[in-house]
């Protein structure tokens, strides 16, 4: 798209595969950071980071060509997001104010007093940071070594050069290459047809300094996969919605001898005029089954409309896995829901109307009849931060939003 | 428990069973829908995927929601003066109703610090109210002064006529009289918004509209993708703009209706409308309102008026709701204007911001797929622009430029009397 504005990290374009690993590194500027401060610091790192691309490491300065090469080779493929979070624009924690502009209007902290969203809790095992800050850096690459040695690169100026900026935390993740997740079934196969993509993805000029960028939602979901490995084939299918093996969406339920639902899936594989275009990618047909409707694949793209139709509530995914921990006290994983939309209120929406994602925690009937399948939790909230990700730019992304912090208005942004 | 196909459980409304036809007049408006049906079709084509009756063969339900925060007016204008100008009122009443474009229409009642106390949604299409108006006189004063929350309302606020003068009237001229004071520029306070909103009046809130949206748009459009060269259904980029005016891009209601049916023409099916035309509030984002304390919003702050059960013979019968009422009753010492929209962090300033929480719904019928063997209607090849996703902005942009600051002050004085 010939006015596709985005910042590199968001792999939306035809042919483009998110790379394998995945880190946030989320960053808030330290009390009493002047704005003089703020602007220059983002603008080192972000140099910083480009310049580690191309294989020049800060603390191997004279390395000959050789070795940068090799460095390159590395980290060359490493791309860098900035993205702005609610904390930024609210000049109660910031004194003196770090911005004149604004908080966007959908831009929030995810609360604190009860679940961030209608069916889904925080978890027990809850970050203590929240994964809400100032600053995230998304960072994607080609191996782990890659994206953690930027985000080491990053610890290191901030103490060399006693940048204004704390580090809050960071996550990590990785995807994989089956189109598969914990779940075992296939996940991302209706996610947009790339030539769509940008209009699910490119905000307009609200506010002006966001024209050509996005919004990026970090939610990370520990699964419960003892629970969800405690159902049958046949249940987790309704839940999910799909064959687990083909992939192929639930079409209809039929009832077995003890009037248990059994899933009835497409019999073929369609041809070139029912498959819409690209292999990757296929809508699910319409169904008529209220168990059907109530399953995951349903209720996530529940008019099945393109991102044309704003009432489709289409975003991006483009989701991570982890496996934060596994011992002798059990085993925490999940996944880091990334999505990028062109407005947070698509999000909330999806995650608050009825009928979609607000009365039940994953899929499947909220209330479910004998023979039905359960309304199992199976996600829970350890992190997460809503963001903006303004367009592209020099000398980094977003830097305009600082050119002129003494205009900032006393009264606090909420 | 919310299942699909009906409205939130949580604050579900019960049908009504008072009838606003005297005896016959029922069957004479359903005639009259058919016309407007026929019309639609004469104007669009018929289509094989549409019939013009439910029958034996469309015993699915499908149903398309939107959201009644209009989308459009945000992306031209910003959200901020969108709700400025959705919600403006002056000394004539709600001008930002014009504005109003999903299908769905408000006004707020403020209490004397500005806050917002009351919020009216209403789904009702005129052309019904005016039928009403004409054939029943007396029904249409009953529910006009229900709405105000007065014990009677003046013949003459609503017709311009006084009561013995409306007697001696036709059917037409009733109509014409209700059209000129309630509907379109009339100032009637009974519909624009200062003692009451009756029913729709923005310019495309209406039945002919709507089954012009419908009529369009059960058709199979293919659309050959530029890069693959694969076949899909087409979106509503591509569609609307072959519509002759039946749908506008960058509303809510209107892509998403045709994307909807689009589809359902793509896998071959049947259709028909659900019942009577219309559109229907569907659920609302409850826990999107939270007292300033954190608490959940008392459910007994929601309303439900004009309701039908679609088909009463049906286990899960369907309810279908035109009207929406919102008010914090007293006892729990807070109104509308102290609650927070947590995707927000704000606190509802304006009936905008409400809108965005209301799910509205058209009914379809379908048959199996596969049941229509029809030839689909080629599209060209080349993408449309993303920015034309918007939708077009010139009228909206003019309408800023025109607006001023309007009243901020309680529509009425007077305190409705469901309000405790």
């Amino acid at each position: 798209v010939s006015d596709d504005r985005l910042q590199e990290g968001i792999y939306s374009r035809r042919g483009e595969r998110p790379p394998p690993c995945y880190r946030l590194l989320l960053l808030n500027f330290l009390p009493h950071t002047e704005p003089g401060q703020a602007r220059p610091a983002l603008e080192q790192i972000f140099t910083m980071l480009g310049d580690l691309r191309k294989g020049n490491v800060r603390d191997l300065g004279g390395q000959d060509d050789e070795q940068i090469a090799k460095a390159a080779g590395e980290l060359g493929e490493t791309d860098r997001m900035f993205a702005f979070g609610a904390r930024l624009f609210d000049h109660k924690l910031h004194d003196p104010p770090l911005l004149a502009a604004p908080r966007p209007g959908y831009l929030v902290s995810l609360t604190d007093d009860g679940d961030p969203f209608p069916a889904v809790p925080w978890s027990s095992d809850r970050d203590r940071w929240g994964g809400e800050a100032d600053i995230a850096i998304q960072l994607t690459g080609p191996s782990e070594a890659a994206v953690n040695r930027a985000t080491v690169e990053i610890w290191k100026l901030l103490a060399d050069e006693k940048l204004p900026l704390d580090v809050v935390a960071s996550f990590a993740g990785f995807s994989r290459r089956d189109g598969r997740g914990w779940l075992d079934f296939h996940d991302g196969v209706s996610n947009i047809e790339s030539s769509e993509r940008i209009v699910a993805i490119q905000t307009g000029a609200d506010p002006d300094w966001m024209a050509g960028g996005t919004y990026m939602a970090f939610l990370r979901f520990a699964v419960d996969l003892a629970a969800w490995r405690g159902l049958t084939r046949t249940q987790q299918e309704l839940i999910v919605g799909r064959d687990k093996l083909t992939g192929q969406p639930v079409l209809d339920v039929r009832r077995g001898p003890g009037g248990e639902a059994l899933p009835v899936t497409e019999a073929t594989v369609p041809d070139e005029e029912t498959s819409p275009a690209g292999t990757d990618f296929r809508e699910p047909p319409e169904v008529a089954d209220p168990i059907v409707k109530a399953s995951h694949l349903q209720r996530a793209n529940r008019n099945r409309a393109s991102p044309w139709a704003p009432a489709g509530q289409r975003i991006y995914r483009q989701g991570y896995e982890f496996l934060e921990r596994l011992d002798g006290d059990g085993i925490t994983l999940g996944l880091n829901f990334v999505s990028f939309q062109a407005d947070l209120g698509t999000l909330r929406r999806v995650l608050h109307l009825p009928g979609w994602l607000a009365d039940v925690n994953f899929g499947g009937p909220a209330a479910p009849s004998p023979g039905d399948p359960p309304n199992v939790r199976l996600l829970s909230l350890l992190a997460g931060g809503l963001y903006c990700v303004p367009p592209g730019g020099t000398p980094f992304p977003g830097a305009e939003l600082f050119d002129d912090p003494s205009s900032a208005p006393g009264a606090p942004a909420g | 428990m919310v299942r699909p196909g009906h409205v939130n459980a949580n604050v579900a409304p019960k049908p009504t069973s008072v009838s606003d036809f005297a005896p016959g007049d029922d069957a004479r408006w359903a005639t009259l829908v058919q016309s407007a049906l026929g019309a639609a079709l004469a104007r669009y084509g018929a289509t094989p995927h549409l019939a013009t009756n439910q029958d034996d063969a469309t015993p699915e339900r499908v149903l398309a929601d939107w959201t009644a925060f209009p989308s459009r007016i945000s992306n031209c204008l910003t959200r901020d003066h969108a709700r400025l100008l959705l919600d403006w009122r002056t000394l004539r009443g709600d001008q930002g109703r014009q504005y109003q474009e999903e299908y769905a229409e408000w006004r707020t009642v403020l209490s004397d610090d500005g806050k917002i106390r009351r919020f009216e949604l209403t789904t009702e299409l005129p052309d019904y109210w005016l039928w009403l108006a004409g054939r029943n006189p007396a029904r249409t004063i009953e529910l006009i002064a229900s709405f105000a929350g007065e014990p009677s309302v003046d013949t003459k606020a609503v017709y311009g006529k006084d009561e013995s003068t409306l007697v001696s009237m036709s059917d037409a001229q009733r109509e014409s009289a209700f059209e000129r004071n309630m509907l379109k520029t009339g100032d009637s306070p009974y519909n624009n918004g200062m003692r009451a909103i009756c029913c729709m009046r923005q310019p495309t809130n209406t039945l002919d509209a709507l089954l012009g949206l419908v009529v369009a748009s059960a058709r199979r459009r293919l659309a050959r993708d530029e890069v693959t060269g694969l076949v899909r259904c087409a979106n509503a980029g591509e569609t609307i703009p072959q519509l002759r005016g039946a749908a506008e891009l960058g509303r809510n209601s209107d892509p998403v209706v045709v994307e909807q049916l689009t589809r359902l023409a793509f896998e071959g099916r049947r259709m028909a409308l659900d019942g009577l035309p219309g559109v229907y509030i569907h659920g609302i984002q409850l826990e999107r309102l939270v007292a300033p304390d954190g608490s959940p919003i008392p459910p007994d702050s929601f309303t439900f008026q004009r309701t039908t059960g679609a088909d009463p013979n049906l286990a899960h019968d369907m309810v279908r709701t035109q009207r929406l009422v919102l008010e914090v009753p007293p006892e729990h010492g807070i109104c509308i204007g102290d609650l927070i929209d947590v995707a927000t962090g704000e606190p509802i300033r304006f009936g905008a911001d409400l809108a965005d929480l209301v799910q509205l719904a058209v009914h379809i019928r379908t048959s199996a797929p596969g049941v229509v063997q029809g030839a689909a209607d080629p599209l060209p090849r080349a993408p449309p622009d993303p920015d034309t996703a918007h939708g077009a902005c010139d009228d909206f942009q003019a309408a800023w430029r025109d607006f001023e600051v309007g009243l901020n002050m309680p529509s009425s004085g007077a305190s409705h009397p469901d309000s405790a």
